[in-house]
């Protein structure tokens, strides 16, 4: 980290400084609802369990469970009964409060000097008031600590809510992260940081503060009741299609913006992991969501990608991206990659994706099945001489792609195929092949063209007009600057794409996002 | 389990001609005071608070309470608004203890239970807080239930002992009537070993008026005491340079003197024999 990055943290501090409020209120409000109902629940179960132990430590330990599933888990198990949104974030949050208050709440009141409770009794106190007068003010320390862990916990888990379309300073985060934009991701994790320390030093002023009176009690939930309510600010200009928009998506300016600038495209929308968008678009939580064209879930679920009109989002043709020195070497082997040039369209793509995510059958047999009804498996029966090495990134698709070139190189060359699968994303991948680890991955071409050219935004916008355009123009590119070679695309376009569910779409006449754009306009 | 927080197997329980349990709990032990071993103080709440629980939940006005805490507070040598507003945990083992007489006592309850109440304490304040709360005029008219392990404590503030052991009752009766004519081997054994002291604290000046020279007072009388003050309780008084008035009632009867300490202590041993 240098000075620039401070300053580049300042300039997103400065431009998104409304946005960071507006999202540390929601994050706020979903903190202290989640609180709200915690404390609700936990106090008087607390209460309850010290009055019955025998219950206590399998109540306690069940909340301990709870506590254990994973975060993401949890919201991801939410979606199907309670949506996306801020219910199951909520829902999840107050599940995580749950262990800490229970279990301060039950210790304090426990705690509380026997001999104590004994003078309260025997001065005459009815249950309910040694309840009120003595356990819970004597109890009430252990208690606001418990409050205070929870409230911390909270604060921390809330960023996951941004994951399903809770909002939050997560946005920022999982924007950044998806961006690789460090930036962002510090911008949205010091506010979360900052809110964290905040409400505990709060708490600890309200924990040293000796409340006296129902007046103070009712001001402290009143004030408890505020910071929920920062969640329900309305939200004005809903659209009568919901959209999920992943961090990426929504972040790129050839995502999202482009959308917005180019089709005027107006709509409500949720952040959301893509991860669980496709099953809250089958739930019908959601109407829209952005994800790829070739996604195995746009078959599973009976989804349609919306043609993209205008052309904003760039072509992601899948080719083969190959050092130079290797086709030199084994001249035979540029004839043999290409072999399923314009082999595989999308809905090839798709179906092959669905099988592998959906039906769950293994890459290897895919990619022969698909081999052999196009009458291109063959087996070599000579004796191999060389090896060659291809790497993959981490998702269905390229696992199926390094499957099939396995099966043609083992089958039709004297080399054998290593394949290095799992290879994380383009970084990595292309990282390897510029320094002779592999020997060739499949890569789209806009990603060669945005993430590892990155040329200025005149060039991309006139190269991105066409597939054929920008093909022939990272080709030249790549030759030149790295020595590497892109083979024949293989047929499928990788990119971008709004999603709808198929009925809906069909029903409102939406075939293109210029459709949707007017639809949604009236 | 005279105020209920236990209830009783078999039996019943009477207290001023009702039966306990006819009153619900709370109202019964309202009229009740109890001073715990370990005081039982609430932590949470200011001296002032803790004593004014019981007249609070008995519907009295403040300064109705402020002034007879005042009162109490003076009585046990508590005094001070610092004191007033100081919490618990900041006061000694005897301020808490004396605390606790004064919570018990201040809705001026017609029944008095102590469980132990000077048992914690170191011996000099035991004395100090004994004497007090002897001396608290409203105590004649009560009826107060001390549980202690001390049989001196027993002997020198009961009017009625009730001996148990293994939960059974050995004996019932007045400290003369035990010490005299113990009901059995048990009650004979355990007040042997302290025969003597507890001689000291049966007989009263008064027993030995006839063989006894009371001088006429002749100049500076330093203190007074009751002619039906034990032997015990004069010799806590006696010093070298104090005279001692006896009263009967309020006539004066004669002096005492430290010097009248053998006397007393050999009247005391012929009697004995």
């Amino acid at each position: 980290m240098n000075l620039s990055f401070f300053r580049d943290l300042w300039d997103f501090f400065i431009q998104n400084g409304k946005k960071i409020a507006e999202q540390s209120l929601v994050h706020t409000g979903l903190t202290f609802f989640s609180l709200f109902l915690s404390i609700l629940v936990a106090i008087p179960l607390g209460i309850y369990l010290a009055r019955h132990p025998k219950w206590a430590n399998l109540i306690i330990g069940f909340t301990g469970v709870l506590q254990t599933i994973p975060s993401i888990a949890l919201l991801g198990l939410m979606i199907p009964v309670l949506g996306i949104g801020i219910k199951p974030a909520i829902f999840s949050l107050f599940i995580y409060a749950l262990l800490p208050i229970l279990r301060n709440t039950y210790t304090g009141i426990t705690g509380v000097d026997a001999s104590v409770k004994e003078a309260a009794l025997a001065m005459g106190m009815k249950p309910l008031q040694i309840l009120w007068r003595v356990e819970i003010p004597l109890a009430m320390p252990v208690i606001m600590a418990g409050i205070r862990t929870a409230t911390v916990i909270n604060v921390g888990v809330a960023t996951l809510a941004a994951y399903i379309g809770a909002g939050g300073l997560g946005e920022f985060i999982f924007g950044g992260i998806s961006l690789n934009n460090p930036v962002m991701m510090v911008g949205g994790a010091a506010p979360t940081a900052g809110l964290a320390i905040l409400l505990d030093f709060l708490l600890s002023r309200v924990q040293n503060f000796h409340f006296r009176g129902t007046a103070s009690r009712v001001f402290l939930v009143g004030i408890l009741f505020l910071l929920s309510s920062f969640y329900f600010i309305p939200k004005i200009g809903e659209t009568k299609l919901f959209a999920g928009l992943t961090p990426e998506f929504f972040g790129r300016k050839d995502g999202y913006q482009g959308l917005q600038s180019v089709y005027h495209l107006k709509m409500s929308h949720v952040i959301i992991s893509d991860a669980i968008m496709y099953a809250a678009m089958r739930d019908g939580d959601l109407d829209i969501v952005s994800g790829y064209s070739t996604d195995g879930r746009i078959q599973a679920y009976d989804l349609v990608n919306l043609w993209d009109d205008k052309q904003v989002f760039p072509p992601y043709q899948a080719a083969l991206l190959v050092r130079k020195g290797v086709l030199q070497k084994y001249p035979e082997l540029e004839g043999v990659l290409n072999l399923l040039a314009g082999k595989i369209n999308d809905s090839l793509m798709t179906q092959m994706n669905y099988q592998v995510d959906f039906k769950k059958r293994n890459p290897d047999q895919v990619a022969k099945d698909f081999l052999l009804k196009n009458g291109l498996y063959r087996e070599y029966k000579g004796i191999k001489k060389g090896k060659l090495v291809m790497g993959s990134k981490i998702f269905s698709e390229q696992y199926i792609l390094s499957a099939l070139y396995r099966y043609l190189i083992n089958g039709y060359t004297s080399l054998e195929l290593i394949t290095k699968t799992g290879l994380g994303g383009t970084q990595v991948c292309f990282g390897a092949l510029e320094n002779g680890q592999i020997d060739f991955y499949p890569e789209y071409s806009g990603t060669g063209l945005l993430v590892i050219l990155k040329p200025t935004e005149k060039i991309s916008d006139s190269v991105s007009k066409s597939p054929e355009k920008l093909y022939a123009y990272i080709e030249g590119e790549f030759q030149k600057k790295y020595g590497l070679k892109w083979l024949k695309p293989l047929g499928f376009n990788n990119a971008y794409s709004l999603i709808m569910r198929r009925k809906q779409a069909e029903k409102e006449k939406i075939k293109s996002i210029s459709d949707l754009s007017a639809y949604l306009l009236h | 389990m005279i105020n209920r927080l236990v209830e009783p197997d078999l039996g019943e329980i009477y207290i001023q001609g009702r039966l306990n349990t006819s009153v619900p709990g709370p109202d019964l032990r309202r009229g009740i005071g109890y001073v715990l071993q370990d005081t039982g103080l609430f932590p949470h709440l200011s001296v002032a608070e803790n004593i004014a629980i019981v007249p609070r939940l008995l519907g009295w006005d403040k300064e109705r309470i402020r002034l007879r805490t005042f009162s109490l507070l003076e009585h046990f040598g508590l005094e001070g608004e610092r004191m007033y507003r100081e919490f618990p945990g900041n006061l000694s083992g005897g301020q808490k203890q004396r605390i606790g007489f004064v919570r018990a006592l201040i809705a001026s309850p017609p029944i008095l239970l102590m469980d132990e109440p000077f048992g914690a304490l170191d011996p000099v304040t035991r004395l100090s807080i004994r004497k007090d709360f002897k001396n608290l005029p409203e105590l004649q008219d009560k009826c107060i239930i001390m549980v202690t392990h001390d049989i001196q404590e027993a002997f020198q503030l009961g009017d009625r002992i009730i001996l148990m052991d293994n939960g059974k009752i050995q004996q019932i009766g007045s400290p003369i009537q035990l010490v005299k004519k113990p009901s059995n081997n048990f009650v004979k054994q355990f007040l042997s070993h302290q025969y003597l002291f507890l001689q000291f604290q049966i007989r009263s000046l008064e027993n030995f008026f006839d063989r006894f020279f009371l001088e006429a007072p002749d100049g500076i009388i330093i203190g007074k005491i009751s002619s039906l003050a034990t032997i015990q309780e004069a010799f806590e008084n006696f010093s070298p340079d104090q005279d001692l008035e006896v009263l009967e009632i309020r006539n004066h009867l004669g002096l005492v003197r430290f010097t009248h300490s053998r006397q007393l202590l050999s009247l005391l041993a012929s009697d004995l024999q």
